[in-house]
């Protein structure tokens, strides 16, 4: 396997100085899957912005290894304005690199029937996500980046989506990095996972992944963060906690 | 004056026609961009500032070297324009209160300016409203520039461009010289707005980069016929507008503003009675 992705002592920090990530170090070969977690802002977003180029690093260095990049943004921030199609947002990914796969290969793959005649605001939000997710995949990326893609999908949606994660990693050797607030289907799917929280980071092999590692990242106890999942999922409990960024040590 | 046939027999109609069809052609195929960039705002923006160009310009420059005053008034509203465009590129401010500083500032100061040094040198009032019957064949000449500009601009990038509006950041993933694009979007803007100052002045030229796009985005089935459609209702209707106000005798900058209003509204209402009617 060979080396994808490098990323050595990777920092950001916003303008006004606020540090959002610091010292990341991160090293993906081809055809590995790897999983991001953490809190709600705890640079999850920041670190995959900063890998595609819409960030720049305050210090540190990304070295990307492949030809082309896919990226599924968190929610995209598209303007419906335009009578946009879904024929159009294909179009869209093979203006500047020639596709390697065809409309009808991605649109299959992504297990999309509707006419690519139908307009973008007359679809779902899981079936826009899923036309994001065949636009990404269009060119054959040799590195795909998902940002939280089963986000608005009740729990059978979510299960398809990674299925096809899965199924895209076996057919075309795509190397992934996705992330995600279902910590345990993440690690069903993922060859590795990083735990992000700010400055605080956790990567390796997800085996070694455990109880008090998850705690010490998300600063609660473990039962907490499965019924926040739970939550993610539309099963709300009562809980006081505040599951966003505390001040901590950076620890390793 | 009353028929279409003056419009021949008579060069200031028939300038007036050249120009008013010149500055629908190059703001036609812009305007759903604009829009659908949410920049209307900026827009007026740009053509407020070119107050101080203009201010500036009619205190040194001869009124009657239209070349030069153009030139003088361009190059001072791009230097504001690239401040405009580095700003909003970069601002982590929510843009429009940077735009609204703009935008009142810059006129302020061309109010300033005129009324200390350029009063008695050039109406400012028709560089507000316009006066398409006053245009010579070399402010022709000057509108017939952004016109091939925009035009071979959006002929050539038309479907990058709507993938820009549609997905910025899509975009810029892909490899895309969004800021490059950033830029020409504002100079393209520019260019129309000083170059139809004398034609429609600096407030209506607002309804010609707007009213066009909201009408083909009404209406349009597909990307390619939004900026087709938007294209041929800025000329007709600037077309009618020009018409009615030769018949009627009024402003021709507002006539044509208004029957484009007019033509919109129109297309709102048929659209909404269409929609109760199949529902």
């Amino acid at each position: 396997m060979s080396e994808i992705l490098k990323i050595d002592k990777l920092s950001f920090k916003r303008s006004e100085g606020e540090s959002i990530l610091k010292d990341i170090d991160l090293l993906l070969n081809s055809s590995e899957t790897l999983g991001i977690i953490g809190p709600n802002g705890g640079g999850k977003s920041t670190l995959l912005k900063l890998i595609v180029g819409l960030l720049k690093p305050t210090s540190g260095q990304i070295n990307f290894s492949g030809q082309l990049m896919g990226y599924l943004p968190q929610t995209a921030h598209t303007e419906n304005v335009f009578p946009i199609t879904i024929d159009d947002v294909l179009d869209f990914s093979v203006l500047r690199h020639k596709g390697k796969l065809n409309k009808k290969t991605v649109l299959e793959l992504v297990g999309l029937t509707k006419p690519t005649s139908t307009l973008m605001t007359k679809l779902s939000g899981g079936e826009r996500q899923r036309v994001h997710l065949a636009r990404a995949l269009m060119s054959g990326p040799d590195l795909l980046i998902l940002d939280e893609p089963t986000q608005g999908l009740d729990s059978t949606g979510q299960d398809q989506l990674l299925s096809l994660i899965n199924k895209i990693k076996t057919e075309f050797q795509t190397t992934i990095i996705i992330v995600d607030h279902n910590i345990n289907q993440l690690i069903k799917h993922c060859d590795k996972i990083l735990c992000l929280n700010r400055t605080q980071h956790w990567h390796n092999h997800k085996d070694l992944l455990n109880k008090s590692v998850l705690e010490s990242i998300y600063h609660c106890e473990f039962e907490h963060i499965l019924l926040h999942e739970k939550e993610e999922l539309g099963e709300h409990h009562a809980c006081d906690h505040d599951h966003h960024h505390h001040d901590h040590k950076e620890s390793k | 004056m009353s028929s279409l046939t003056d419009f021949i027999h008579y060069d200031f109609l028939l300038y007036s026609l050249i120009g008013a069809i010149l500055l629908a052609l190059a703001s036609g195929p812009l305007s759903p961009l604009i829009i659908a960039k949410r920049q209307a705002f900026m827009g007026g923006a740009v053509s407020h500032s070119t107050l101080l160009g203009l201010a500036l310009g009619l205190w040194w420059i001869e009124t009657q070297n239209t070349l030069l005053l153009f030139l003088f008034t361009l190059g001072t509203t791009l230097v504001l324009t690239l401040i405009l465009a580095r700003q909003s590129f970069k601002e982590k401010l929510p843009e429009e209160s940077f735009i609204g500083i703009f935008y009142t500032i810059t006129m302020a100061l061309g109010i300033l300016v005129h009324s200390q040094n350029a009063q008695g040198k050039g109406d400012l009032m028709s560089y507000l409203f316009g006066n398409v019957l006053m245009l010579s064949p070399e402010d022709l000449m000057i509108a017939s520039i952004p016109t091939i500009l925009s035009l071979v601009t959006i002929k050539l990038l038309w479907k990058k461009w709507s993938f820009w509006a549609y997905d910025p950041e899509g975009a810029q993933v892909a490899g895309h010289p969004i800021k490059r694009w950033h830029y020409l979007f504002y100079l393209l803007q520019t260019l129309i707005i000083v170059s139809g100052l004398k034609l429609v002045g600096i407030v209506l030229i607002q309804a010609f980069l707007l009213i066009p796009g909201h009408f083909a985005l009404k209406i349009s089935k597909d990307i390619k016929s939004t900026y087709r459609n938007s294209l041929i209702f800025a000329v007709v209707t600037s077309i009618i507008g020009l018409y009615l106000a030769n018949l009627l005798e009024l402003p021709a900058g507002a006539s044509m503003a208004v029957v484009q209003f007019i033509g919109l509204a129109m297309t709102t209402l048929m659209l909404n009675l269409k929609e109760r009617g199949l529902s």
